[in-house]
């Protein structure tokens, strides 16, 4: 890697904890830290999304502190409170000792505050840290997720599946999948999205399970081989889960022909290409243990046609709930295929 | 069977930690966090040898210490460390007593803020993602090329690890006595360095 030394110091320009130890020095990244920590508690108890207003987290920093707050036991917060009585706006005082003081909102100024203390600021999905004149955005290192502060540690590829198909794929909020749609409205898929679906999902699987798992994108090289993600546990080296991807709905090229229909018939084959690569696995490696999941992303709408560009709500939901049903069930008739994790992407629909 | 001493200390430190986080740990954490805290022991410019017991990098490019796996097995075996889930384990309370005791030591205190720091990690970034960053690190992206069981932090494997922290040193502009900084800083450039495919983007 031999440019490192520049992404080292890009990194420097562009984090916050190099522009907090600039302004206070070794005492303000100790406070960022507390932050961040009572960031990652607050998002564990209360979803960012939930507080529609802004949240400010601060931190006194040792040698500035000249402040006439006063600290009452009745103040402090526990958060687990917080999740039943979400406020529009949220401030929160860190003290040393790691204690969590809830504040009047209005009462906090951050132009007052920022000279002596470190600030995140969090609104609309930006949060930022302020540390006397500086202010800088966090660094967001996983497209998906509304805060860094919110990124969970996950211990099972079921619990994980589940997690992306609730978060990510529903609303598309995966910055990387986001980008497999053709229209605003997400009615078509661009022409072969198989890629990006694949990368999103890999980086989601990193991110949360990857302290205990090994998690490798795979080249697809042709429908005997279709594993699209190969998923080791760590320290465990007879066992293996392969994650196969499959994508239902209307695809269509930058000049506007569809370029493929997928419906069931395309899911079938998914299930089938992804049994019979068990087998061929269970053949070849005889004492692996290997598992097979198979994700479908549903992007399926009704009563589509060349150059649509709005779609009902009763058409663009029609397939939100209809399980795709398999003949076999491949979980049913065998042990080694979990249940398929069929994933509906929803549309942005018109009024009517 | 008698256990290392360092690992045995940093197996419970780091188990207590994790825990702390998230109610429970795995054991491939404790291999990971202990690696990248050796690591940190390397950029305070202590040596290698002095950080008590080795890693080898494995056929997928994860840290692995056979002294740390010994202390985890006995503390499983005897147990202090119990298993509630898949890959969840917890660590009895009795042990962070014990803990606190031997923490305070001198002897122990340079090693500590190795440890703090590579926890600390997890609060800026995720497991996950140190994970993911760690990898990338020069000897662990040997370990994945050359898919076999070789040790890690050699003396040629090293040489690459102190580039990157002196580049790491000259750009923190000013001295920090805080080992957060540095570690945070250089797992952000080494995960947004690569690819998802593991090649340098």
């Amino acid at each position: 890697m031999n440019n490192f030394p520049d992404k080292v110091a890009e990194i420097c320009q562009l984090t916050h904890l190099p522009i907090i130890h600039e302004a206070f020095g070794d005492p303000g990244v100790d406070a960022a830290f507390k932050i961040m920590e009572t960031a990652k508690n607050l998002f564990k108890h209360v979803e960012p999304e939930r507080i529609p207003g802004k949240i400010i987290i601060y931190h006194y920093v040792s040698s500035c502190k000249e402040t006439n707050q006063t600290y009452e036991e009745r103040d402090v917060v526990e958060f687990a409170t917080l999740s039943n009585k979400t406020p529009h706006d949220l401030a929160l005082e860190v003290t040393f000792d790691k204690r969590v003081y809830l504040r009047n909102f209005e009462d906090i100024s951050l132009v007052d505050i920022r000279s002596k203390a470190v600030i995140y600021h969090n609104v609309k999905d930006y949060e930022e840290f302020i540390a006397k004149d500086k202010k800088m955005a966090v660094y967001r290192l996983d497209s998906s997720a509304r805060s860094q502060f919110s990124i969970p540690t996950l211990s099972t590829l079921r619990e994980a599946l589940k997690q992306y198909e609730h978060e990510n794929i529903r609303e598309s909020t995966c910055y990387i999948f986001r980008d497999v749609w053709y229209d605003e409205n997400r009615i078509f898929l661009k022409a072969s999205p198989e890629e990006k679906m694949r990368n999103s999902l890999v980086q989601f699987l990193r991110n949360r399970i990857g302290g205990n798992h090994d998690v490798w994108p795979e080249q697809n090289v042709d429908e005997s081989h279709p594993v699209d993600i190969r998923v080791q546990p760590r320290l465990s080296n007879n066992r293996l889960l392969l994650i196969e991807i499959k994508w239902l709905g209307d695809s269509i090229a930058e000049d506007g022909h569809v370029t493929a229909r997928h419906r069931n018939v395309r899911a079938q084959e998914g299930a089938d290409q992804l049994s019979n690569y068990l087998d061929d696995q269970l053949r070849s490696s005889p004492n692996r243990v290997i598992h097979g999941y198979y994700v479908i992303i549903d992007a399926r709408r009704k009563n589509l046609r060349e150059g649509l560009r709005t779609i009902s709500q009763s058409d663009g939901y029609y397939y939100e709930n209809r399980k795709l049903s398999f003949n076999p069930d491949p979980h049913l008739i065998r042990r080694d295929f979990d249940h398929p994790y069929q994933m509906f992407a929803k549309p942005i629909c018109c009024a009517s | 069977m008698s256990l290392n001493p360092q690992a045995t200390f940093d197996t419970i430190f780091l188990a207590c930690r994790l825990q702390r986080q998230t109610n429970s740990f795995s054991s491939p954490g404790l291999h990971l966090f202990a690696y990248l805290a050796c690591l940190l022991w390397i950029y305070s410019g202590r040596s290698v040898s002095d950080w008590g017991y080795d890693f080898v990098g494995t056929e997928l490019g994860a840290p692995f210490s056979q002294k740390i796996n010994d202390t985890y097995e006995q503390l499983l075996k005897r147990g202090m460390i119990v298993s509630i889930k898949e890959n969840q384990l917890q660590i009895i309370p009795e042990a962070e007593t014990r803990l606190n005791d031997t923490t305070r030591l001198h002897l122990n205190r340079e090693r500590v803020k190795c440890l703090e720091a590579a926890f600390a990690s997890t609060i800026a970034l995720s497991t996950g993602i140190v994970s993911s960053a760690l990898s990338n690190e020069p000897e662990l992206s040997r370990a994945r090329e050359l898919p076999a069981k070789r040790p890690l932090l050699e003396e040629a494997g090293c040489s690459r690890i102190y580039r990157q922290f002196d580049a790491l040193r000259n750009c923190l502009k000013s001295p920090s006595n805080d080992l957060r900084l540095p570690t945070v800083v250089w797992l952000t450039a080494l995960y947004s360095s690569y690819g998802l495919s593991g090649i340098k983007s």
